[in-house]
């Protein structure tokens, strides 16, 4: 009973909170999209080299919603699973709605070498729908990640994704997909305490900034916060609940100009 | 007492010196190499520098039995950090184990690793003989390396349109070929030929390589300490008379700063410019050395209406107007050193004569007024080096024949171990002309220029290391784009800090602020303007077993007509392991500078005997992957795939007929060494 009404008031709290971003980099469950250098959970185009850290097999799904509307939303679908050679993971992406989306598909794999860094890398397939001559154009994308623990308390986190600047040639035009590369780092000040930063650009947009912090209350909870820049600062809060073998996240961003998003996660590990 | 002091040494360093046998040597000579040009927009010659040390490091010096010229190849040592080791060797009455170098005054961790290839201790006979015949083939080492680079994108150079031919007369790929034999380092030969992309292979005018060049250099031979036919270097003083090959720079560091007296070195290099064709011969006679050379070469050179306006040194024949100026100048030099040298002094005297064909003439502009413009010329110097306690003094005075003169004075001074202060004072004349000149210079002559640098180093504080430097400059006379004699100022920072073996962090500020011109002209004058450039670089690097990773970060602000900020920042990995014959290098690039003048200069990992260090402007990424594989033991293979692609919209990248379509340019690079085996 205390979690739920815990969890309902997160959200009572949170849906005062609105901002948005258009910087093109991928929803994930850390706390203002600080994934580059978390291991504790792999989502859909996440950092590649964070799937070598998965131990049991998992399947989360992840949805988001922006500035208070159903559509357009995201929804992705991520699949992790764990062997001795190397960890594979299989991620889906829905954005958009009926006459505007595209889908994003791909398969990852990753190894932990002996704790001294990992490496990952991810094979993507992006389908953009056009609706004048309904039909699909696709085009192949390749993100590779990197994790390095620096010492016991400090990771550093490497991921470039459509490093080779992949475009999507339509009938009458070629739109350049983002590539964004992001470094930063995870340092765990104490146990149930973590801090994160990171830096992403992407070739025609300005830097973005952002850091985050974990708070692990109890094998349970989680509480998150954490601010971003671009353009406008952004603050964002979130809340995690750990029940049995299942984990669930809500974040909420709230944007000075255009107003909130709200991203929602389940994870179930076998 | 002494073997007690050094087996606590053993066990406590022997991790560090571990961890480094398994680099490889090539690694080391490049990460040495970065060292000194890096931070600078001056190019060295990588090529003969690689070499070099490949060569020494097969056949390393004996450290109890060096004198001061086994040092001489090893030029990331300075001149204390040489007499240094000497005394201690000479007072400790030998080095026992390799780990006492830690206990050499002024050899720090990152000295004694880039000297480990290169050293040895060991029985050594008091005298090399000089090889028979049966030792010139068994004991001789000899490579054959075969390069080939080619481009995807065609430049527009290469576009034949019905109405006329391509402007590029040759082939779209860069190809060298290149053998080297040595025995001992007595005995070294080899030839180098070369083609670059748009020269012919057989035409008109090229008979097969559009470059050739070869040496036989013999050392130790009778009287004679050293005689070169065919092509080599020079390097004499501090560089104001002849220094082939590069100067010190800034960045090297203080320890640098003093030129080391290198004499004749056969040139192996693809350059087609920088060096001479003849005979050179050294002898020395105790404390006295004695060199001499003469050289007679053609050179490129660039005529309007039968009159010599310049000369070209790009070496590139492949339009038919480079074609028309290949080779139409003769270049005659003749030169001699005489140094005598002792535990504690230098002193040498060097004279050149230099002649060309024909008288080069200019065109007159108010900045070049100064420039002789006759076929010959003589230049004649003195050059110094003194030790003194804890201070070494050096320095050059120059002149040439129409009696301007160049001057260089400084000096290192190490109050205490860990601290190094340094100083050096330059003046070069506005009519000191001499093209085989290369020494401390913020231009890119050694003329026109007076400024005093100065620096200290700091490495008393555990695992950190601080370099301040400042130099103060003038340029008295006109340059060329500034009508007006100018000033400036630089300062640099740089902090090395190393929390652990095999972990780094190296930050480098640096700040300019000079005299510019202003783009507004009054009256047809130029508007003098201040302009100021900052630059900051954050390196990270990690060693994790068989891998590294190095993340950059460079942010760059200049100001001249508002200020404009560009950053870049690159992520490599590199995954080398002994037991497995693969080497991988990859890097993943972004940066984001507005225009030239922010542009930020990322050395990269090459092939062997290649340098890279291309200079970023505008939006976009670069990528590149190299790969060393070993087929066997005896043949390698390298590869580079490279490709940088821009997303600030444009449609072109290049220039003339450099200009290719579209915003992407891929490099391909491939490269067979074979190690010849002998019998």
């Amino acid at each position: 009973m205390k979690p739920a009404i815990f969890i309902i008031a997160g959200l009572l709290f949170t849906s005062k909170i609105v901002p948005q971003t258009t910087f093109p980099v991928f929803p994930s469950a850390s706390i203002a999209n600080t994934s580059v250098a978390d291991t504790s959970t792999w989502v859909a185009f996440q950092n590649p080299a964070s799937l070598a850290f998965v131990e049991n097999l998992s399947v989360g799904l992840l949805a988001e919603s922006r500035y208070k509307l159903t559509i357009p939303t995201t929804e992705s679908l991520t699949i992790s699973y764990p062997t001795s050679v190397v960890n594979m993971g299989m991620s889906l992406r829905y954005a958009g709605f009926s006459v505007w989306h595209d889908v994003y598909s791909g398969f990852a794999f990753a190894r932990n070498f002996a704790d001294k860094f990992a490496l990952g890398m991810q094979f993507c397939l992006n389908s953009a729908y056009a609706f004048q001559s309904d039909s699909y154009y696709h085009t192949f994308i390749m993100q590779a990640g990197l994790l390095v623990p620096v010492s016991s308390k400090l990771m550093v986190g490497f991921q470039a994704f459509n490093m080779f600047g992949a475009s999507l040639k339509a009938s009458l035009v070629t739109y350049a997909l983002p590539s964004v590369y992001s470094l930063g780092c995870n340092w765990k000040v104490k146990n149930a305490f973590n801090l994160r930063f990171q830096a992403d650009k992407e070739s025609g947009h300005q830097y973005r900034f952002a850091t985050g912090v974990d708070y692990h209350h109890n094998k349970q909870f989680l509480l998150q916060l954490g601010v971003y820049g671009y353009e406008y600062a952004v603050p964002v809060f979130g809340i995690g609940f750990q029940q049995g073998k299942f984990d669930f996240r809500l974040m909420n961003e709230l944007h000075p100009m255009l107003g909130l998003i709200t991203r929602i996660g389940i994870c179930y590990s076998k | 007492m002494k073997k007690l002091f050094v087996s606590l040494f053993v066990v406590h360093f022997s991790i560090a010196f571990s961890q480094n046998s398994d680099n490889n040597i090539a690694s080391i000579i490049t990460e040495i190499y970065k060292s000194y040009s890096e931070e600078e927009e001056k190019e060295l010659d990588f090529d003969s520098f690689m070499e070099e040390l490949m060569i020494l490091s097969e056949n390393p010096v004996n450290l109890n039995k060096a004198t001061r010229s086994d040092f001489s190849g090893m030029v990331f040592l300075s001149e204390n950090q040489i007499e240094n080791l000497l005394s201690y060797i000479y007072f400790s009455e030998g080095l026992v184990n390799l780990y006492e170098l830690q206990l050499v005054e002024g050899l720090d961790m990152t000295d004694i690793n880039r000297m480990l290839p290169f050293v040895t201790l060991g029985e050594k006979k008091n005298k090399k003989d000089f090889p028979n015949m049966y030792e010139m083939v068994k004991y001789a080492r000899s490579e054959l390396l075969f390069r080939l680079d080619f481009y995807p994108q065609l430049k527009q150079g290469y576009i034949a349109t019905p109405e006329k031919q391509s402007v590029y007369q040759g082939e779209n790929f860069y190809n060298y070929l290149k053998y080297q034999y040595d025995c001992k380092k007595m005995i070294q030969a080899g030839f180098t030929t070369e083609k670059d992309p748009g020269e012919m292979m057989f035409g008109e005018k090229i008979h097969g390589y559009d470059f050739t060049s070869g040496y036989v250099q013999l050392s130790s031979v009778g009287v004679l300490d050293k005689i070169v036919l065919g092509d080599f270097k020079a390097t004499f003083g501090q560089g104001l008379v002849i220094r082939q090959g590069g100067s010190c720079t800034s960045g090297a560091g203080l320890s640098n700063l003093i030129q080391i007296n290198q004499g004749f070195r056969k040139y192996s290099s693809v350059g087609e410019y920088d060096f001479f064709r003849g005979i050179a011969g050294s002898v020395s006679l105790k404390n006295l050395n004695l060199h001499a050379f003469i050289s007679y070469k053609m050179v490129d050179g660039n005529y309007d209406n039968h009159i010599l306006k310049s000369l070209l040194v790009n070496g590139y024949h492949r339009t038919s107007s480079e074609l028309e100026n290949k080779h139409n100048v003769t270049n005659f030099t003749t030169g001699a050193s005489v140094t005598y040298a002792n535990k504690n002094s230098v002193l040498g005297f060097t004279c050149l004569y230099n002649q060309y064909g024909d008288s080069i003439l200019p065109d007159i502009k108010p900045y070049s007024l100064f420039k002789a413009s006759t076929s010959d010329n003589i230049f004649s110097g003195i050059n110094y080096r003194f030790r003194t306690g804890k201070f070494n003094v050096f320095g050059e005075l120059a002149m040439n024949k129409y009696g301007n003169i160049a001057s260089l004075n400084g000096f290192t001074f190490i109050p205490v171990s860990g601290i190094t202060m340094g100083g050096l004072f330059r003046y070069y004349n506005r009519a000191y002309d001499n093209p085989f000149a290369s020494a401390f210079s913020k231009g890119s002559q050694v003329s026109n220029e007076t400024g005093f640098f100065s620096g200290l180093e700091i490495e008393t504080i555990r695992k950190i290391k601080i370099s301040l430097q400042s130099d103060l400059f003038q340029f008295p006379w006109l340059k060329y784009g500034i009508d007006f004699p100018s000033l400036g100022e630089e300062y640099r920072i740089k902090l090395v800090y190393t929390p652990a073996v095999g972990t780094s962090i190296n930050i480098n500020f640096k700040f300019r602020k000079k005299d510019d011109a202003d783009n507004i002209e009054i009256y047809h004058t130029q508007q003098p303007i201040l302009s100021s450039s900052a630059s900051f670089r954050i390196q990270f690097q990690q060693l994790a077993g068989p891998c590294e990773f190095s993340s950059n970060f460079e942010l760059k602000t200049t100001d001249k007509y508002g200020q404009l900020t560009g950053t870049a920042f690159w992520q490599n990995i590199s995954f080398y392991k002994i037991k497995f014959p693969l080497k991988i290098d990859l890097r993943w690039m972004i940066f984001d500078i507005p225009e030239y003048q922010n542009r930020i200069y990322a050395y990269e990992n090459d092939l062997l005997h290649a340098f890279s260090i291309p200079a970023f402007y505008g939006k976009g990424t670069r990528l590149y992957a190299l790969f060393k594989y070993s087929l066997t033991e005896k043949l390698d293979f390298y590869l580079k795939l490279a490709e940088t692609i821009y997303a600030d919209g444009r449609l072109t990248i290049g220039s003339g007929y450099d200009v290719i379509q579209g915003n992407r340019k891929t490099d391909i690079k491939l490269l067979f060494r074979w190690k010849i085996p002998h019998f």
